[in-house]
């Protein structure tokens, strides 16, 4: 009885999606969900699959304070920065991968994720695809170890300002503060000196409609803006190596930390609950 | 504040007529990017999760029409 009542409802489903025009059918199964379509169907189900990496994409624009009309590609603050505190909370998940493909998009809503993931304590390593431009590149920086395939760019320019403008100096002002908190995160979460970034913001006769630079690929690296070049298998790679170090890390802590407090010297400190922060580039272990 | 190589007149040109605005909704304990359409079915434009397996699972392809 069970089966035809699932052959009936599969049938439904069917006609409803060969004729999208015509309203669907409902099924007489109150408890028949979307989700058992694929048994319907015969097709396989696939094996349940828990990894201990997880990943968050950076594409189209980054959408900020303002919604952007919906002709734009655009990821939202407010849908990642909760996945990068489950990523952080979840203790199954080990690592995060985060790949970009970003034109750049919302100043603030860009160095919110930027601060996120430069602050999070499990390994996080970056890959940008294609492009990491503008607001794309203090992004890519956060992260402990990134990489940029050989034929993504990234594009440093100035930030611009456009509309109304009733203070000239302070408008100016304004915008080289805001253009100060993205050069000084960039050049403390990467290799390259502030100065540096400073000026190839501001280079003139490589854009044809703007002023700035465009590095590609093992140009990004060489500058010291991205650790090193490589695809998704390099990525991974580095990932899994940090994340055992941090286990290691974390095993070792948890040796000092294991000897009861009444077999301790009184005269010595307690344990240790706060782990010290690491730098991955510099290729700091405990 | 926007920052990036797209000029802000191309971002806020206009909604385009025929591109209904996105919702996001949850469907089978995971968050959806739809496409609502008229006859109270959406399509799944993307899936958010940071699970890579989740991707794997044809329930969430985009294209696919759920009942909203």
């Amino acid at each position: 009885m069970s089966s035809t009542k699932g052959l009936l409802s599969g049938a439904a489903r069917l006609r409803n999606e060969l004729n999208p025009d015509t309203p669907p059918e409902e099924s007489n199964d109150s408890n028949d969900e979307q989700g058992n379509h694929l048994n319907d169907y015969g097709e396989l189900r696939l094996p349940e699959m828990h990894g201990n990496i997880h990943v968050i994409t950076i594409i189209g624009q980054v959408e900020g304070h303002l919604i952007m009309p919906s002709q734009n590609k655009a990821t939202k603050y407010e849908h990642i920065i909760p996945q990068l505190v489950a990523v952080e909370q979840s203790p199954e998940i080990e690592g995060l991968l985060v790949i970009l493909n970003t034109v750049g998009g919302d100043v603030e809503a860009g160095l919110a994720l930027a601060e996120i993931i430069a602050s999070m304590s499990k390994p996080t390593v970056s890959l940008v695809l294609g492009g990491g431009h503008s607001i794309g590149v203090p992004i890519a920086v956060a992260a402990d170890y990134s990489f940029i395939a050989p034929t993504a760019t990234m594009t440093i320019h100035p930030i611009r300002l456009t509309g109304m403008v009733v203070g000239v100096q302070q408008s100016f002002d304004y915008l080289e503060k805001m253009q100060d908190r993205i050069i000084d995160f960039v050049a403390r979460h990467s290799h390259i000196s502030a100065a540096q970034f400073r000026q190839m913001m501001t280079t003139t006769g490589e854009l044809a409609r703007d002023v700035g630079t465009v590095v590609v690929g093992e140009a990004a690296a060489e500058c010291g803006l991205i650790d090193e070049t490589g695809g998704l298998s390099q990525a991974m790679d580095k990932l899994r190596q940090m994340i055992e170090d941090h286990k290691a890390s974390e095993q070792g802590q948890e040796a000092r930390i294991d000897p009861p407090r009444e077999k301790a010297p009184a005269d010595k400190p307690g344990p240790i609950f706060k782990r010290p922060h690491r730098d991955w580039r510099k290729g700091e272990k405990p | 504040m926007i920052w990036s190589i797209i000029s802000e007149e191309d971002i806020f040109a206009g909604q385009p007529v025929d591109m209904p605005a996105l919702r996001s909704v949850d469907h089978l304990g995971k968050r959806l990017l739809i496409r609502p359409g008229s006859d109270g079915w959406g399509e799944i434009v993307s899936l958010l999760s940071t699970a890579p397996a989740d991707f794997l699972d044809g329930r969430f392809a985009p294209g696919t029409r759920i009942r909203l």
